[in-house]
């Protein structure tokens, strides 16, 4: 692992820094990319295929780089909404701290649906919606609400993210 | 998380308990099922673990307040992230991708939009041409070239490779299977379902992800699926012009015209029935699809109405 690092920690940093147009961030995940192959290679308890590293730390890499940008889009989505609820200024940084670990932790959990399956699932569990309502409001029909239910319950199910 | 050990849950056990919990939360649920859910619970303690799974999803969503948990984690995902994308600027613009695997969609080596086309020199001197709407991950190594087509089309023109010391095949990969180039010209384009390849010069071996492989020769183009090679046609280098900005019509029908133009802009582009089937000749440049649209009613007996610049209609005058 040592020379993987010192042979393409460079290399890694160039290839994130074009996609993600700033050093430090760039040289953040490269940080992580090694780390996620050593926690892969402890948990297989095998050394790595490497006939081809490059391939591999890019293939991690790029999975790094859309979950930044996943946190990056759901950070500014979370501060054009708090800007807008008038109760948000009542609420603690605890509370402020405490949301925004949720929001995440529930938003690599919801990246996995399909739009139109995300859509079924928060408006049944947060609007409480029956699924003759849902799928008049979205204009499908009752029985693909169903499924689209069936298929999101299995999703949390099958999350092996962190949940806390 | 009280009672999950962290094991993974079976398939067949989550499918079930979704189908309870789908089952319960809709309120029409009544007494019998309700209890005879709770016995499937109780019958095992990974049946009780999958359910608890899905309190966890619903305690987390319960801890927020109801706007911002829909304003946030309902959010238009891909515009978002093709916004920040954007921002990040030092990108080749375009950033459509792979179905299976939507981070890829982000992320490919090389990309153009809708609109947009690249001509690239490879390490190895091959060159490589990009059409609207394409995205490609190259991934050379000491035994191979390879080229994984996520989207779109490609012209390939295999190069000498003379830095190798090796021989390393050169090979495209699509959703259906590979491609391997023997001495080269080829474009290959990812249809919906379907690879279409077209030999200008060599042979190209494909091979479909389940099926017999098969030696296409020059002047020649074929349809393959996972399963199976479709049977070759002759090859139309006419299609080709696209490299120069250009697509040639000889007595098109309209509606094949319209959806090859298509291709290069965004938005919807229709046509009824009868507009379909007239006849269309000609040179266009594909870098100007609004004057194109604008000057057909010049030349056809169609009338062209934009409901926005996006969404375009043509029906037969």
């Amino acid at each position: 692992m040592g020379l993987l690092y010192m042979e393409h920690n460079s290399w890694l940093k160039g290839w994130l820094y074009r996609r993600l147009g700033c050093t430090s961030q760039a040289a953040d995940l490269a940080q992580d990319t090694f780390l996620r192959l050593l926690q892969a290679q402890r948990k297989t308890g095998e050394a790595l295929d490497l006939q081809r590293p490059r391939a591999y730390l890019a293939t991690v890499g790029r999975r790094l780089v859309y979950d930044h940008f996943r946190r990056h889009s759901l950070e500014q989505a979370y501060l054009d909404v708090l800007a807008r609820l008038p109760e948000a200024f009542a609420l603690s940084a605890e509370d402020l701290w405490l949301m925004r670990e949720t929001l995440q932790q529930l938003d690599a959990l919801l990246d996995r649906f399909k739009p139109m399956v995300r859509s079924v699932f928060l408006l049944s569990q947060l609007d409480g919606l029956t699924y003759a309502r849902i799928a008049q409001q979205l204009g499908i029909s009752e029985r693909t609400v169903k499924r689209h239910m069936v298929s999101a319950f299995e999703a949390c199910i099958l999350f092996e993210g962190d949940l806390g | 998380m009280s009672g999950d050990n962290g094991t993974p849950i079976r398939p067949e056990v989550a499918r079930q308990a979704a189908h309870w919990l789908m089952c319960l939360h809709d309120g029409a649920a009544d007494n019998g099922q309700r209890q005879a859910c709770s016995r499937w619970r109780a019958a095992d303690p990974e049946h009780e673990r999958a359910w608890q799974r899905v309190q966890r999803v619903q305690e987390r969503l319960g801890l927020l307040p109801r706007d911002l948990a829909m304003g946030t984690l309902n959010r238009e995902r891909r515009q978002a992230m093709k916004k920040l994308l954007v921002l990040a600027a030092l990108l080749p613009a375009g950033y459509l991708g792979y179905r299976q695997a939507p981070w890829t969609r982000w992320t490919a080596d090389y990309q153009t939009a809708v609109g947009e086309r690249q001509h690239l020199r490879l390490a190895d001197g091959s060159l490589l041409d990009l059409n609207t709407d394409t995205a490609v991950d190259l991934d050379f190594s000491a035994e191979q070239r390879l080229i994984r087509l996520l989207r779109g089309e490609i012209l390939v023109e295999s190069g000498a490779d003379s830095q190798s010391p090796v021989h390393r095949p050169l090979r495209v990969a699509t959703e259906q299977g590979l491609l391997q180039a023997l001495g080269t010209r080829f474009s290959v384009r990812q249809l919906d379902g379907l690879t279409q390849l077209q030999v200008l010069q060599g042979k190209v071996l494909v091979m479909p992800r389940q099926g017999d492989g098969q030696v296409v020769e020059a002047g020649s183009q074929v349809r393959f699926s996972e399963r199976a090679v479709k049977k070759p046609r002759p090859a139309q280098a006419d299609s080709l012009l696209w490299t120069q900005g250009q697509l040639l019509a000889d007595d098109m029908p309209l509606g094949d015209f319209l959806r090859e133009l298509g291709r290069y802009r965004n938005g919807w582009l229709r046509c009824d029935n009868e507009a379909a089937r007239l006849r269309i000749s000609g040179g266009f440049q594909l870098d100007n699809t609004d004057a194109i649209l604008a000057a057909l009613p010049a030349t056809l007996p169609v009338d062209v109405s934009y409901r926005t610049r996006y969404w375009i209609s043509i029906s037969k005058r």
